[in-house]
C-alpha cells in the first residue's frame, strides 16, 4: 500500500522537501562505512580484527540505509520489510562493537562461553524481527510503524545499545591503566571513535523517538544528527591506520586515490544526458577500475617486498646486537681467564727457575733435564696467557701504548740478531739487508710493542719454514720503512692468505706444524702494527711455494 | 600481530538465523502483506462522530474515522493506493479484520477532539 499523503521519491532515496541535513549525515556516513569496510577487509581478509570492523561498518551502512529508505519510501510493505532489519542490525551492531574491542585490546578472539552469550542477546531479536510481536501493523497516515512497534524494537535493542556503551567503556578504561604509551594511544583514539559511534546512533535514535512520543519534539528528526557518528569513527579508524598502520591496511592511500576516482566518474554518469559521453564515460570506467585494481595489487607486492626487507634488516641488527653481546663476554671471559691464568704461572716459573739454578739443592741430570722442559713449555704458556690478556685489551680498547721517536733500524736488527741462533739450529739461513738509507731513521715506536710484532713475525716465519732459508729486508720507501721476510717454507693457499690476521684463524696447516698455534698472535701483530699507523700483510704463490710477510711502519 | 577466529559460532548459527528471518519477512511483508493498515478513513461531522486535528501551517480541520484493515484485504479492494477509494472507508463482509472507530473519549489523543452533531472532546462543556 502507498502512504497517502507523501511524495514519492525519486531514484528510490531522493524527496525534495525533505531535510537537506538528512542526506549530508546519511550520505557520508554510507560512503565512509563503505570506504572503510571495504579497504579494510581487502587488505587482510583472515584477521577477525579487520573482520570485526567490516562488521561494524556493514551493519552501519544497512542501518543507514535502512533508515534512509524509512524516510523516503512511501510502500508500506517495503518500509516494513526495512524495518523489520533494523532491531537485528543495531543488535549486531553494539555487540559487533563489543567483540571488535576486545579483539582490539586483547589481540585474541574471545571466548566460546562469550561468544555464547553473545549468539543469546542476538537471537530473541532476529527471531521476532518478522513476528506480529514486533510489527503488527502499519500507519498509512503517518507513514510509519512507531506506534505499533513491540517491546524488541522499543525497549530492547535500545538496552543493547547501553549494554554496548559500558561494556566497551569497562574494557576500554581496565585496559587503558595497564597499557604502555603507544597502545594508550591506539586506546584513546580507538575508544573515542567506538564510542562515539555508540552513543550518537543510540541515544540519538532513542532521544529522537522518545521526545517525539511524549510531544516535546514535534518530530523525531534529532535522530538525522546520530549518523555523524560514523563519520566520526571512520575518522579515528583512519588516524589508526595511518599512524600505527592498524588492521594491516598499508594501501589506504592508493585504495583511497582509485576509490575517489571511480566515485567521480560514477557520479559523471549519473548527471550525464548525452548518450555518446555515457559510452566514453563508461569506457573510462572501466580502464580506471581495472588499471586501479592492477596498480593496488603492484603497490601492495611493493610494500609486502618493502616490509619484508624491514623485517629481515630488524632481525639482522638484532642478530648483530647479540653477536656484540656474545663478544663482549668472549672478551671479559678471555680477560679473566687469562688474569687468573697468570699470577700461578708466574709463581710455578720462579719456583723452577730456582730449583733449577740449585737453589733447593743439585738435582740429577735427568731431573734437571725434565724440569728444564717444564719451565719452558711453562714459558709458552705464560707468554700465551700475555697473548690473550693483549687480545682482551685489543678487544676492549684498553690496550696502552707508550710511543717514543726512536731509530728503527737497531731495533730491527736486534730481533734479527735473536733469531739467527734458532733458525741455524734448525739449519736453516737466516739473511738480512738493510737499506743504508734507513740509517738515522726515526719513527714513533713503542719499543716493547715492536719487539713483540718483530719477534712474532721472525718466529713464525721460522716455525714455518722446515728447509732452505729466511730473508730479511728491510729498505726506505718514500718515507716508510718497509720489512719484508721471504721464506722458503710451507706457503699458504688464498683461503688462508685471506683469514691469516683474523683471531682464532691459525692456517690450515698451523696446528699440524706448531701444536701450540691459536690463532691470535698475528692478531696481535695486526693491531699492534695499526696502531703504529702501519701496515701488515703476507703474500704466498701457493701451498708449498713459501710466503713473505711485509710490514709497512711511517717514519718521521 | 594478527589475530584470527578460533571457531565460526556466529557463522554457523547467527547467519542461518538471519536468513531465515529475512525469508520469512519478505514473505510476510512484500509476499502476503500480512499485516494491519491504520488510516484516517472520511467522516461527515454532520452525521457521524469524528475525531478533528488542525493542520498547523493550512489551518483547515481535517475530520475523520479511524480505519482498520488487513492490508491484504484493502490491496483487493483498492489497490495501490486508497485515495478516492470507497471501500478504504467501510468494512465489507468479506474483511477479515476490520474495524472503524469514530471518536469518543475514549479514542482520543493529543491534539484531537471530537467533533459531531452531538460532540465530545473539546466541544463539550
Amino acid at each position: 500500500m502507498i502512504c497517502p499523503f507523501f511524495t514519492e521519491p525519486l531514484y528510490f532515496f531522493y524527496v525534495p522537501d525533505l531535510p537537506v541535513l538528512l542526506y549530508y549525515s546519511y550520505l557520508p556516513a554510507i560512503f565512509t562505512a563503505l570506504l572503510v569496510g571495504v579497504v579494510v577487509l581487502w587488505n587482510d581478509r583472515k584477521s577477525l580484527l579487520n573482520q570485526l570492523l567490516f562488521g561494524i561498518c556493514f551493519f552501519s551502512l544497512m542501518w543507514t540505509v535502512g533508515t534512509l529508505i524509512m524516510w523516503t519510501n512511501t510502500h508500506s510493505n517495503i518500509l516494513l520489510f526495512t524495518w523489520s532489519f533494523l532491531g537485528p542490525t543495531a543488535g549486531f551492531l553494539s555487540i559487533f562493537s563489543i567483540y571488535f574491542t576486545y579483539v582490539f585490546l586483547e589481540k585474541k578472539d574471545i571466548g566460546l562461553r562469550l561468544k555464547i552469550i553473545f549468539t543469546i542477546l542476538l537471537t530473541p531479536l532476529i527471531i521476532f524481527a518478522p513476528s506480529k510481536y514486533t510489527l503488527p501493523e502499519f500507519d498509512l497516515t503517518r507513514c510509519d510503524a512507531f506506534g505499533f512497534e513491540g517491546p524488541m524494537n522499543t525497549l530492547y535493542f535500545p538496552a543493547l545499545g547501553v549494554l554496548a556503551i559500558v561494556w566497551v567503556m569497562v574494557l576500554l578504561v581496565r585496559h587503558y591503566r595497564r597499557a604502555e604509551n603507544d597502545l594508550k594511544r591506539q586506546i584513546i583514539l580507538m575508544g573515542i571513535g567506538i564510542e562515539f559511534l555508540l552513543f550518537s546512533f543510540f541515544t540519538a535514535e532513542f532521544f529522537g523517538q522518545f521526545l517525539t512520543k511524549i510531544g516535546f519534539l514535534p518530530d523525531s528528526q534529532i535522530e538525522v544528527y546520530g549518523y555523524f557518528g560514523m563519520a566520526v569513527f571512520t575518522i579515528f579508524i583512519g588516524i589508526l591506520i595511518v599512524r600505527f598502520k592498524s588492521f594491516h591496511v598499508n594501501l589506504i592511500a592508493t585504495q583511497a586515490l582509485i576509490l575517489a576516482l571511480l566515485v567521480l566518474i560514477i557520479s559523471e554518469i549519473a548527471f550525464t544526458r548525452n548518450v555518446t559521453s555515457l559510452i566514453l564515460i563508461s569506457i573510462t570506467l572501466l580502464l580506471t577500475g581495472v588499471s586501479g585494481f592492477f596498480l593496488i595489487r603492484s603497490v601492495k607486492r611493493e610494500i609486502e617486498l618493502r616490509e619484508e626487507v624491514e623485517q629481515l634488516a630488524t632481525n639482522l641488527s638484532n642478530a648483530n646486537d647479540k653477536l656484540k653481546e656474545f663478544d663482549r663476554l668472549k672478551s671479559q671471559f678471555l680477560s679473566m681467564a687469562s688474569h687468573d691464568l697468570r699470577a700461578p704461572l708466574t709463581i710455578i716459573r720462579n719456583f723452577i727457575s730456582l730449583i733449577l739454578e740449585g737453589a733447593y739443592g743439585k738435582l740429577a741430570p735427568a731431573g734437571q733435564e725434565g724440569l728444564q722442559q717444564v719451565f719452558e713449555r711453562a714459558t709458552d704458556m705464560a707468554k700465551s696467557v700475555e697473548t690473550y690478556l693483549d687480545v682482551s685489551r685489543i678487544e676492549q680498547g684498553r690496550m696502552k701504548y707508550d710511543f717514543i721517536d726512536i731509530e728503527l733500524l737497531p731495533l730491527i736488527e736486534n730481533a734479527v740478531k735473536a733469531f739467527t741462533a734458532s733458525a741455524e739450529a734448525k739449519g736453516l739461513k737466516l739473511n738480512a739487508i738493510y737499506d743504508p738509507a734507513l740509517e738515522k731513521a726515526k719513527a714513533k715506536i713503542d719499543v716493547s710493542k715492536m719487539n713483540e710484532v718483530l719477534n712474532n713475525l721472525l718466529d713464525n716465519t721460522i716455525k714455518y719454514t722446515p728447509k732452505g732459508e729466511v730473508n730479511v729486508s728491510v729498505s726506505k720507501v718514500d718515507g716508510i720503512a718497509r720489512f719484508q721476510i721471504k721464506d722458503t717454507g710451507v706457503g699458504m693457499s688464498p683461503t688462508t692468505l685471506k683469514n691469516l690476521f683474523q683471531l682464532f684463524s691459525p692456517g690450515e696447516d698451523s696446528k699440524r706444524i706448531n701444536p701450540a698455534s691459536t690463532g691470535v698472535g698475528l692478531y696481535v701483530t695486526k693491531a699492534h702494527v695499526e696502531a703504529h699507523k702501519g701496515k701488515v700483510w703476507a703474500e704466498s704463490e701457493g701451498v708449498g711455494k713459501g710466503s713473505t710477510f711485509i710490514m709497512e711502519l711511517p717514519l718521521l | 600481530m594478527k589475530t584470527e577466529s578460533k571457531n565460526r559460532l556466529f557463522l554457523f548459527i547467527l547467519l542461518p538465523l538471519c536468513l531465515i528471518a529475512s525469508a520469512v519477512s519478505f514473505n510476510r511483508f512484500v509476499i502476503k502483506g500480512d499485516y494491519i493498515v491504520e488510516y484516517e478513513g472520511t467522516c461527515n461531522p454532520a452525521t457521524e462522530e469524528c475525531f478533528a486535528k488542525t493542520d498547523d501551517t493550512t489551518g483547515k480541520v481535517n475530520y475523520y474515522t479511524k480505519v482498520q484493515k488487513y492490508a491484504p484485504d484493502l490491496y483487493a479492494e483498492c489497490g495501490e493506493s486508497i485515495i478516492g477509494c470507497t471501500y478504504a472507508n467501510v468494512c465489507v463482509s468479506t474483511d477479515k479484520n476490520c474495524s472503524i472507530t469514530h471518536c469518543s473519549a475514549d479514542a482520543l489523543l493529543d491534539n484531537e477532539s471530537c467533533v459531531s452533531t452531538n460532540p465530545v472532546g473539546e466541544n463539550q462543556p
